[in-house]
This record gives C-alpha cells, structure tokens and sequence, in this order.
C-alpha cells in the first residue's frame, strides 16, 4: 500500500488503526478501549510511511473522500454502513468498515481539554473542527453521529468479543454513558491532550524507571504531580479495569516525548542542564540542553543574545544572569519558536562532580553538593571560610563547596514525597528496587498502626484481619510479577513486583592500586577520579592497562595416557589428572572430562595409548627431530591410525619407516 | 537436619542479595545494610564476600556501593572451568545459555551455581574449552579476562607503611587499644601508654575500625585495617600470618590478619570459591583459600611484604 492510497482510503486506516489501537493478542481477553489519539493516528500513519506531520490530515483527508462528509451530511455514510455489516454472517472477516469513523468521534474527545469534562458543545465543536464542517443546530450538531457511536460502538464491541473471540481484547463500554451520546466517545479517551503536555514532567521525572519497564501507571499514582491531569484521567487512574490499556498508553505517550515539559501557560519549555567550571578563582557556567539536536539562537529578558548548541555540547551563559534569576527563574526564548529553554531554575542552583566536571542536579541525596546560590538563609550557612569558592560572581552570589544535605533546605533535598508511606499502614523490608517496586521474589511486607483489628484485601481478594502490632508477610505475592495492591482498612497501598530494577551505575566504584594516593582511598566514584594514574580495577574486571598476553591452552578429552611427541623431539606422557579436591566438594568433580596437554603449543604429536582406540593425531604441522624416544612413540603406534590430513600422513610414515630402519640396523648391529 | 537448612537459607540470602545488586547497579551502603539486614546476614560478612569474589565494589567513606561488571576468566589448574564474576541480573544464565546454544559453542552451563556452604553468592564454574572462551564473552556482552587474577597480581604494590598509610595523629578522646603483635589480637584489656610505638585500633564516629600505626612516635593513618598486621613489625618468632600449602594448593591466612581487598580478591579469583574457615580455638582460626597455585601465592605474599620458601 503507497502512501498516496492511504490518504484517500478509509479501508486502509481501518486496517491501520485496527492493529494500532486493538493488536492481536496485547490484551486477549482484557478490557480494552478505542483509544484513538493523536498519536494513535500517527503510529497507524507511520505504517505506511505517511510522516507525523500529515499524519491527521492525512486521515481527515481519506474520511471525507470515502463519506463526502459536509456540514448537511456529517458522518451519515459511515452510520450506514452498520446494518449491512450488521447482517453479514458471523463470524465476519474483518473489522467494522466505519472503525476509521469511530476513531475519529474519540480522537475529538481526546483533544478536549481538563475543564471541558461534561462539556457536549465542546465536544461536537472539537468534532466538527477535525472534520472541517460546522455545526448544525438543534439536538444532533453531527448529522448521523447519534447512530454512529451508540450502535457502532456497541457492533464493534460485539464483533471483538464474539466474532475475534476476545484475542484483541474485550471493549469496554459505559452502561449509562454522561453526556448519553458524547458520552461514549469520552469514555474511550485516556489521557487527552492536556495530560500529555503535563505527562512531560512526569516523563522528566521517571524517564530512567519508564524505559526500564517499571508499571507507568503506578509510577503516574506515586507521582507528586497527578493532581494535576484532567479529572477524566484522574479517574482513569483509579480504575482497575483501565490499569493494562492506561499503561499501554503510557509506554506509547513516553515513546514519542520529545523532552519538553509544559508551564501553566501553556508554553513548552526545553529543560537545561548547567554546567559549572570552577578553576583558578574564576567561574564559567554553561548551559547544555538535552532536547536540542541542532544549534539555535536563543534571547534573555533583557534582550541579550545567547548561542545554544547541539547536545551534549554547552553554551556558555553571562554571569549577569544570575541577577535575574534572584526573583524568579532565567528562560531564554528560542527564535523561530513557540518555546523557552529553562536556564537557571532559582537562586539555589546544586552541582555535583560529574565526568565532565560540576553538572547540575535537581535535589541533593546522600552526598555533598556545590551550591550556587543567593539565598541570604543558605549563605549564613555556610559563613566567609574555606568553604567559600573565591571568585568574581554578581553581588549577593556565593559558590559553596561540600555543602552537605543536612545543611540544605529541606526543598532542596531528595523528596520522600514520592515514596512516603500511607498514615496507618505502610510497607517495609523486602528488597525495594525504587520508586514502588520490589524484586520479584522478595515482597514488602505491611505495618499498621492502628490499634483494633482490620480487615485486608489484598489484590482484591479477602485476606481475613490483621492485628494490631502483627506486620501483615506478603510472601504468597512472591514471584508474582506485575502491580498488587492491599487494601488495609482504609488504606490502600500499591507496590510492584518485578525481576528488573535500574542496572544504574554498574562498573561505578573503581580501584587505582598503581596511584599512591587512590591506592589508599580504596574504591571510589569513577567520575571522581578522572585523573586516575595507571590501571582500574572493578570486580575482576582491569582496565588502563595492556590486555595479558594469554593464549588457550590444548585440551583433550580422551581417557588414556597420551604420549605427546614436541617441536624439539622430546617426548612426555600423560595421563588425565584427578579433579581437585574442591571441586569435588561442590559437586563439579565429576564433570572435569576435558584435561590439559601441558605446552600444548609446542606439541606435534598426539598419540592415545587407548586400549579400544588407539591412535596418533596431528596437532602442529611440523618436522620433529628423529630422537631415540621419538623413534621409540613411532614403531610402538606404527600401525595405529593417523588423524589428520595426508601431508600428516606422510609425516608419520617417514617417522615409522625411520623407526623400522634403525630397528633393522640395531638388529643387524645385535647378529653381527 | 537443622545446621544443613540454615546454611542453604543462608546461601539463598547471598544470592538474593548478589540478585538485588545486580538489577539496582548501585545504591547507597544503608540501603545494602537494610537488605542484608531484611534478608538475615552480617552485612560486613556479606560486604567481604561480594568484594573478595569480585561481585560488587564498596566506598564506604561516600556510603556507597556499586556491582562490578560481569566478567569471565579463567583459573589455575583447572583449564576447562571459565568462572563468571560481576553482575548477575536476571536470567543471566539462561541467556548464557541460549547464546552459547546459538553461538554453537562447547559449553555446558550448569542449571545451579555451585553453594558456597551458605557463606557468599553461588560459584558460577562453566565448563568450557576456554578457546570458546572469547566467543562466548563477546556474544553475551560480558568481559573476557583470561587469567584476570594474574593481571590483578601485577598491579599490586609492595605494602609498606608508606604506601597505605597517612601522617595523622589519633583523637585519643575515642576509645583504643594496642595489637599484640604476637597473636595480632586487639587488646583492649592492656594498658599501654598512648604515646608507645606499635599498631593501634581505634573506634571514631567515621571509622569504628580505624587503624594507626605508630612508629617513632609518629602515627599513621592505615588506609585500611587489614594492612594492620602487615606493617607491624613482629617479633621473630611470631607464626607468619600467611603460609602457603603447595601440596594441597591452599593459601592459609591467619583470621586475625585477613587480607587486604585486591589480595583477597586474586586469592578468590583462583577457585570463585569463599575460604574455607579453619577453626583451632573459638576466636582462633585460619582462612584457606583453595586452589591457589605457588605463583599467585608468592606475589600476594611478595606484596604483603613477607619471603617466599615455597618455589
């Protein structure tokens, strides 16, 4: 299928849409929904190599051509598709034709915004813009619209339980819809577009756990920020019935974010990272922007011109800024677009030693930072001393080193927000992999505080009461992956069980044994020491210096002496040695088959004094001097096999015929 | 029955914990005494078993700890044995297996690592013709270090006070107490006068095994207690703290002079195999390292700074 014949079809963005919003076997037999956003559109378009930008057209483009949609008729020709389909044979071959017009009806309520909850006139407004019609007056502002989503949606619903038997999963569906029509389409929508402006923060926020395969919407309940969403979200959020189609949408929303987050204005903002050199008493900051793929000029406030570069290379920023950011945060406009670049986020700015030097951080954790700051509270702090980094910096502004986090304000610290337990009940112990989750087979356990005995539920089922003062074990949730939840009381805690956390920092903490003074220091951050002297070691992996010279040793597996003839003409047997002791005792002695030929690279003949087998092997293609005890391993193998190619052969033979020659002569030398 | 269950509880917690390192990467030291503590071991105990086998790094000054990187090498003696160190995640040997299985190399990975008698995470000996031993590393993504301890030998340097210790007086306002130099024991019931020369063990706020050695009436800070009784100077006829066994290929060390972290680690990388504790009185015992061929043992003692008789 061309691109040119996807825009005009609306059977191909059935097909389309159809494998995007409802695949084969992502969620047999589960709830699903019609979840036709703009991304939705974008992914079926991308099937057929329609670009991003096109995409929606696109699909209006192929709606209006096949249903000659206007104002008068609306969506008319797609409701009539329902009855003939609706009399076809079950079980029907493909989906139904009017699937495309139904994803349109959702994709307007996915554009609806967070005060547009129960609003019907918006919705048909934002229909009406998608399709390029206006509305009509009276009780039906769509002509056919009524017909199209209350039958056609309850059709679809059927054909995917009954006639695909549930492999594409089972359409949930309102039982008194509100609005009772708009209602339907609504219902369908997970996260509109308002939520996927302000998933951006949360995106920042989780990325690392995201990509990880962490439950999104576990993460998206713990998030500090969820309050936020539209009401419609927020309730989508608590439903466990929408738990697998919300994560989905989720993983796809993450799929395509593009960095930015969004303010309450509206306007997106690219995050920057400040980076700080702080050398010789003199103070560069420098701004690096992740989002950015290309250079672009950006301007401050006050109208100055500002560079910024192509990640991961950095800007370098004007110290005046840091006078504007004492009221409020620095932006910096991008030219050309509807979009600022975060520059400096307040008047406390904490770095930390990164590989590249002092790189900014959100919060600080366990370690002391480097402040950057003109908060008077945070500069009495840390007083004039040798704590204070000398350098010429706008009046009121200090750089201060080793800051630790008991000095820093509690905002500026590492939020328990995200984590922090439920008054009354609460999870412990186990083996936490953060932000929610725990290793699979090692669950939380719950401790409650309250003082009678409390009935538990735990992942919807009756788990009788828990006493005061007992912790409620979670053992039988062991090696149960995926999202639990336990209700206690009225309590309910979520966590998630799963066999893969982060792999954060693996390889982090090296050794240096060849610098005097790191030598001393033990282990230490690889970013701390970047002017390491000589070798790494971490674990039993070293680095910094020449790979050993090292070469395989000759292995064989027979079970017999073996008579090893070398490249200087002498010859040593063999026989296969005993398994060491200790490996006895773990149970591996008796699978020590393969043993070592000693100097195997120097070995030209192999020759196996097996009673059954015997036999000689060519290992090195090589001459050997005919020595006595060379002679001697010939004339006893002369008439075993040779294994090996003809030169090999012939190579021995000219060692047994030598051998029976000085036999001869011995035996001539004995009768004379 | 019972002692047989408790040590294969406890093996199971050495590799839960070695799991939990892998799939977190790195995380503070409090959370690693946490899940120690959650999973019924001695963190210290659990910490030097990690280290010595190569599995995971300590900065406990920073409170931090982080996984090594997985690696496969190979050890003395035993040619067709290839050991795997480092990061265990998930599934690792499954993987192994499918790739080696793809791969069509000469390996056979067992379905269980091998116990550690319940004191550290399971020994992973695949037996394989070590020529397959690069393949097989680089298509599993993990580092090939043949003979990794011999390299790690050739980077240690000869231990004197001068090398892991530091000019610094001792606070004397925490507690402390001499080392007999004899039996290497602390001696907290001695009354030595602060001022004498000899090896000091004191508990801080930042360090509660914090060691000095005091020398002409200078201290030095030792970078790490289990330097102690190596820089001490002994009386001659005090028992050597290593000894080596060639017959039997076992590094002995005595228990109150264990060694050093990349020592103990070469002597670890010659088995995968935790020591095994010789007991001769309650507090008194030796660490034997198994498998450790006479090269090995030489440097590592070489290092430390004592004569070799064995070679």
């Amino acid at each position: 299928v061309d691109a040119g014949e996807a825009v005009t079809s609306v059977a191909v963005w059935n097909a389309a849409l159809l494998e995007t919003l409802l695949p084969v076997g992502g969620s047999a037999g589960q709830a699903v929904l019609l979840a036709c956003d703009d991304h939705a559109v974008v992914s079926a378009a991308a099937s057929h190599d329609i670009p991003e930008d096109r995409a929606v057209d696109a699909f209006i483009d192929a709606l209006r051509g096949d249903y000659q949609i206007t104002t008068p008729r609306g969506l008319t020709s797609a409701a009539r598709q329902i009855t003939p389909y609706l009399s076809q044979p079950t079980p029907r071959p493909g989906p139904p034709p009017f699937l495309a017009a139904l994803c349109v009806t959702v994709l307007a309520a996915s554009r609806m915004n967070r005060d547009e909850r129960l609003s019907t006139r918006a919705y048909y407004q934002r229909l009406c813009d998608l399709l390029g019609i206006d509305p009509l007056d009276g009780s039906q502002p769509v002509a056919g619209f009524k017909d199209l989503v209350q039958r056609g949606m309850r059709l679809l619903a059927s054909w995917l339980e009954h006639d695909e038997a549930g492999r594409r999963g089972l359409l949930l569906l309102p039982e008194q819809p509100k609005p009772v029509r708009v209602g339907i389409p609504i219902s369908q929508t997970l996260l509109r577009g308002r939520d996927r402006e302000l998933l951006g923060a949360f995106f920042a926020a989780h990325e690392q756990h995201l990509r990880a395969g962490y439950d999104p919407v576990l993460l998206l309940r713990r998030w500090s920020g969820h309050k936020r969403l539209t009401n419609h979200a927020q309730g989508v959020l608590v439903d466990p019935k929408l738990h697998e189609p919300l994560a989905a949408a989720i993983r796809t929303a993450v799929s395509g974010w593009d960095g930015t987050l969004t303010d309450r204005a509206g306007r997106r903002v690219f995050p920057g990272t400040l980076r700080l050199s702080a050398t010789n008493g003199q103070i560069g900051l420098r701004l690096a922007v992740p989002s950015l793929s290309e250079s672009i000029t950006a301007t401050t406030r006050s109208g100055q011109t500002v560079n910024l570069r192509a990640y991961p290379d950095a800007a370098g920023l004007p110290h005046q800024l840091l006078d504007e950011a004492r009221d409020e945060p620095v932006r910096l406009t991008l030219q050309g677009r509807h979009a600022d670049v975060q520059a400096i986020p307040s008047q406390t700015i904490l770095f930390t030693l990164c590989a590249g030097g002092l790189e900014q951080i959100p919060a600080v954790a366990d370690e002391p930072v480097w402040v950057l700051t003109c908060d008077p509270a945070l500069l009495n702090t840390v007083p004039d001393g040798p704590r204070r980094f000398r350098a010429p910096l706008p009046a009121g502004w200090a750089l201060l080193v080793d800051v630790t986090p008991d000095e820093m304000p509690e905002a500026t610290r590492v939020s328990e927000q995200e984590g922090a337990p439920v008054r009354g009940a609460t999870l412990a112990g186990g083996l936490p992999l953060g932000a929610g989750a725990w290793l699979l087979d090692h669950p939380p356990r719950v401790l409650c505080d309250i003082s009678e005995p409390v009935p538990v539920i735990v992942d919807g089922h009756d788990h009788g009461y828990l006493e005061p003062g007992e912790p409620l074990q979670l053992d039988m949730l062991a090696g149960v992956p995926g999202p639990h939840f336990v209700e206690v009381d009225v309590y309910r805690l979520e966590f998630e069980l799963r066999d893969r956390g982060l792999r954060a920092g693996i390889g982090s903490l090296v050794r240096h044994p060849q610098d005097q003074t790191l030598l001393r220091a033990g282990a230490v951050s690889v970013d701390s020491v970047a002017g390491g002297i000589g070798a790494r070691v971490c674990g039993a992996q070293i680095t910094g210096v020449p790979a050993l010279e090292w070469r395989p040793p000759l292995l064989v597996i027979f079970n017999a002496t073996v008579h090893v003839i070398y490249r200087d003409g002498h010859v040593r047997a063999f026989s296969p040695p005993e398994p060491p002791v200790w490996l006895e005792q773990v149970g591996l002695g008796h699978a020590v088959n393969r043993w070592e030929i000693p100097g195997g690279e120097d070995a030209v003949w192999l020759c196996v004094a097996s009673d059954p087998h015997p036999r000689v092997l060519a290992h090195i293609d090589a001459d050997v001097p005919a020595t006595d005890e060379v002679l001697d391993v010939a004339d006893w193998f002369a008439q075993e096999p040779v294994i090996g190619d003809d030169n090999a052969r012939a190579r021995w033979q000219r060692l047994v015929d030598l051998a029976a020659e000085v036999a001869e002569q011995e035996e001539g030398a004995g009768a004379a | 029955v019972l002692v047989p269950r408790r040590g294969q509880i406890r093996q199971d917690a050495h590799d839960a914990l070695l799991w939990w390192c892998s799939e977190g990467g790195s995380g503070g030291t409090r959370q690693f005494v946490d899940a120690c503590q959650e999973l019924g071991l001695d963190a210290w105990h659990a910490a030097w078993a990690l280290s010595q086998l190569g599995h995971v790094e300590f900065d406990w000054r920073a409170g931090r700890f982080a996984t090594a990187p997985a690696v496969l090498t190979t050890i003395p003696g035993v040619p067709s044995r290839l050991l795997l160190c480092g990061a265990r995640p998930t599934g690792y040997l499954d993987q192994l297996r499918v790739t080696a299985d793809e791969h069509e190399f000469n390996v056979v990975i067992a379905e269980e690592p091998s116990h550690q008698f319940g004191h550290g995470p399971a020994t992973v000996l695949i037996d394989a013709d070590p020529a397959d031993g690069q393949p097989l590393a680089t298509a599993s993504r993990i580092t090939w270090a043949p003979a990794a301890r011999r390299q790690l030998l050739s980077l240690l340097p000869t231990i004197t006070a001068e090398t892991v210790g530091e000019t610094e007086e001792p606070d004397t306002r925490f507690p402390h107490a001499p080392v007999d130099p004899h039996t290497l024991q602390v001696r907290w019931d001695w009354e030595w006068d602060d001022g004498r020369d000899g090896l000091w063990r004191y508990r801080t706020f930042t360090d509660p095994r914090a060691a000095y050695l005091r020398r002409n009436g200078v201290s030095l800070r030792l970078a790490a207690v289990e330097y102690g009784p190596y820089v001490l100077e002994r009386p001659a006829d005090s028992d050597p703290p290593v000894r080596y066994l060639p017959a039997r290929q076992v590094l002995a060390v005595d228990g109150a002079a264990p060694l050093p972290d990349l020592h103990a680690r070469a002597a670890c990388l010659c088995s995968g195999r935790m020591p095994l504790r010789q007991h001769f009185a309650a507090d008194v015992y030796e660490d034997h390292y198994v498998n450790v061929d006479a090269h090995t043992a030489a440097q590592i003692m070489t290092s430390l700074g004592m004569e070799v008789s064995h070679l």
